[in-house]
């Protein structure tokens, strides 16, 4: 509205008034036109626009008002310019207040883009067309032939569903009944999966929740049985798709893990002996394709790890640890871990401790038995502790044993029974012979992973006391002195005031050890109170610590023995408090 | 009706088939059983 202050309005006060606001109306219809582009309108729709406006009070009756107008416009010639047409006359002006001269605006209009675009054109011809529609050569015949029909595809013409349908009467025949509307089938999507009725229309998430079990038992059968997929720790691949392992690649892994001397990770063997890199997009069918392979592989390798840590050995690697017995005999001395009746229940409790949520934690006193061997007994309840092998034929588990006092991890293994073998924990030696004294009080708490575990203790003031040993060169016991900072269970505790008879004796011979009721008479024998009858009694816990020398037995093992009668020398005196006797046969 | 024994189909194998090399990566029995169940809800849908 700046413009308007420029424009000086001629008339009577009235006609000012009516001048202005007609330019204003013209201006505001023509807010988007340029500010010299022609604003047209006619008298006769400013009449009507003044005639429906009666706040503007310029004249009393129509007539005067038109007159008015059209006297007030022209006496602003300069602002307005007059154009007769065919609906009477016509009021132009410009954004700018300016009256558009007619011979400017023609000139103008020859350099607008319209102009300028259209300069020169014609209206094209057929051949023109022709050419711009790329098909100015005549099209062959043949191509726009439209071929006859091998057999009519509908044997009467189809009426166009457009056009409206001529009823013919044919009295002759019988109006033909059209047929009711075929009510919607409802399919039956019911199907029997694994002897559960499923829906397959119903919502697939339902499915999936309801029946997933029944779907993975029908899927997981199959597909354990088609040759195109294979398996490695419950996941599955396209067998064809996997990477095959040259002899080259299997040799550099047997001898990297014989030179390494110690189950390896399949991520060491990817990045260390097949030098791959772990960051590869392709890392996790790597993994997948080594595993698999390497299972393959029954003669060099045997897989030793969990579903989180998957270890590999080479057939040819030793065990780990160098036990005393060798690995038969542990296996077989383990054997009453089989019967349930003979198996003692471990104390196992949930962990305490920051972040020991769900783990569990067994307590136990160890005995010369393990210590000299570094095993453990796997029973029913220390069970629940132990990790599960991924694969069927997997006898053994390799285990990460921590001892945080002492800033030391241990390598272990725990060898799965079967058979007449027991299950249990070896490769310890170097930890309980380091750490622990036969009789200490301590506790294996399972760790992050599932072959992770630490060894606590709570550290107690060092002493000194005169334990049994073993001197392997004389094949002699002996009893030296030993420091130990762990706490003890007194009765388990080896020491020359409870045992030092065996003070220069040999160890029970391979016979004995194999006849339970001998070492059972030795240990009435060395640790009983003898009767007045010629009889010796002790309690079975006193009997336990020299019993576990050389062969583990359980207090369930032992009691049994007493009891049977098979060996009727034993007698079990007092049950509520353990008390046996032996009397000479 | 009775309803019919579910078949595993050679179709729906090889369509999980070309689902399991075009992830790349090795699946656990149940990812596999779900994808299953949408190929068996697909074929069977798409006969109506």
């Amino acid at each position: 509205m700046a413009v308007l202050s420029v424009i000086e309005w001629r008339g009577t006060e009235e006609e000012q008034q009516t001048a202005r606001t007609v330019y204003e109306l013209m201006a505001a219809s023509g807010r988007f036109r340029a500010d010299d582009a022609p604003l047209r309108q006619s008298l006769k729709s400013l009449e009507t626009f003044f005639s429906s406006q009666p706040s503007m009070q310029l004249a009393s009756n129509a007539g005067d008002l038109a007159s008015l107008i059209e006297r007030s416009l022209s006496a602003n010639g300069h602002v307005f310019a007059r154009e007769e047409g065919d609906g009477g006359p016509y009021f132009v002006t410009t954004k700018r207040g300016i009256a558009p001269v007619a011979e400017d605006a023609a000139a103008r209009n020859l350099h607008s883009f319209r102009s300028r675009l259209f300069e020169g054109a014609r209206e094209p011809t057929e051949e023109d067309l022709k050419a711009i529609r790329g098909v100015a050569r005549d099209i062959p015949e043949i191509i726009m032939t439209v071929p006859e029909p091998v057999h009519a595809v509908f044997p009467d013409p189809i009426s166009d569903p457009f056009e409206p349908a001529i009823f013919e009467p044919e009295p002759d025949v019988e109006p033909v009944v059209e047929p009711a509307p075929a009510p919607a089938v409802v399919v039956d999507r019911r199907v029997l999966v694994a002897g559960a009725v499923v829906d397959l229309g119903a919502d697939p998430n339902s499915i999936v929740e309801n029946h997933g079990a029944q779907f993975r038992e029908v899927l997981g059968r199959y597909l354990d049985e088609d040759f195109r997929f294979v398996q490695f720790g419950g996941e599955y691949y396209v067998e064809d798709r996997l990477e095959r392992l040259s002899k080259g690649q299997l040799r550099d892994i047997k001898d990297y893990i014989t030179e390494r001397n110690e189950p390896l990770t399949d991520e060491e063997l990817i990045s260390d002996a097949l030098r791959r890199p772990l960051q590869n997009a392709d890392y996790n069918l790597w993994r997948f394709t080594i595993n698999y392979r390497l299972s393959r592989e029954k003669k060099d390798f045997r897989f030793v790890g969990t579903a989180q840590d998957r270890l590999w050995a080479t057939t040819s690697l030793p065990p780990i640890g160098q036990s005393f017995r060798k690995v038969s005999e542990l296996a077989q001395d383990y054997r009453y871990l089989t019967d349930p009746e003979l198996s003692d229940e471990e104390s196992v409790t949930p962990a305490s401790g920051v972040d020991a949520s769900g783990r569990l934690e067994m307590r136990h006193v160890l005995t010369w038995y393990e210590s000299e061997n570094g095993v453990l007994p796997v029973g029913r309840s220390a069970q629940l502790l132990m990790p599960d092998p991924l694969m069927d034929d997997q006898s053994v588990v390799v285990l990460r044993v921590q001892d945080p006092q002492n800033y030391a991890t241990y390598l272990a293994e725990l060898r799965l029974g079967g058979g007449n073998r027991g299950t249990y924990i070896a490769g310890l030696e170097e930890l309980f012979q380091n750490t622990l004294v036969p009789g200490a009080i301590f506790s294996l708490v399972q760790g992050a992973n599932s072959n992770e575990f630490t060894i606590e203790y709570e550290r107690q003031p060092a002493q000194e006391s005169r334990l049994l040993q073993w001197d392997a060169r004389r094949e002699r016991w002996f009893f030296g002195p030993v420091v130990y900072e762990c706490p003890v269970d007194s009765s388990y505790l080896l020491t020359e005031e409870r045992v030092g008879q065996l003070n220069g004796r040999k160890r029970a011979s391979d016979a004995d050890r194999r006849r339970p009721e001998v070492l059972l008479q030795a240990a009435f024998e060395l640790v009983g109170e003898r009767g007045g009858d010629g009889s010796i009694t002790a309690l079975i816990d006193d009997l336990m610590p020299v019993m576990n020398i050389d062969r583990p037995f359980s207090r369930a093992y032992v009691q049994s023995i007493i009891e049977s009668a098979q060996y009727p020398q034993f007698t079990l005196e007092d049950p509520s408090i353990g008390l046996a006797a032996y009397r000479a046969q | 009706m009775e309803p019919q024994e579910l078949r595993i189909e050679e179709g729906d194998i090889r369509a999980l088939i070309e689902r399991l090399v075009t992830s790349g990566t090795p699946q656990t029995l149940d990812a596999l059983t779900e994808w299953y169940i949408g190929i068996v809800i697909q074929r069977t849908g798409a006969g109506e």
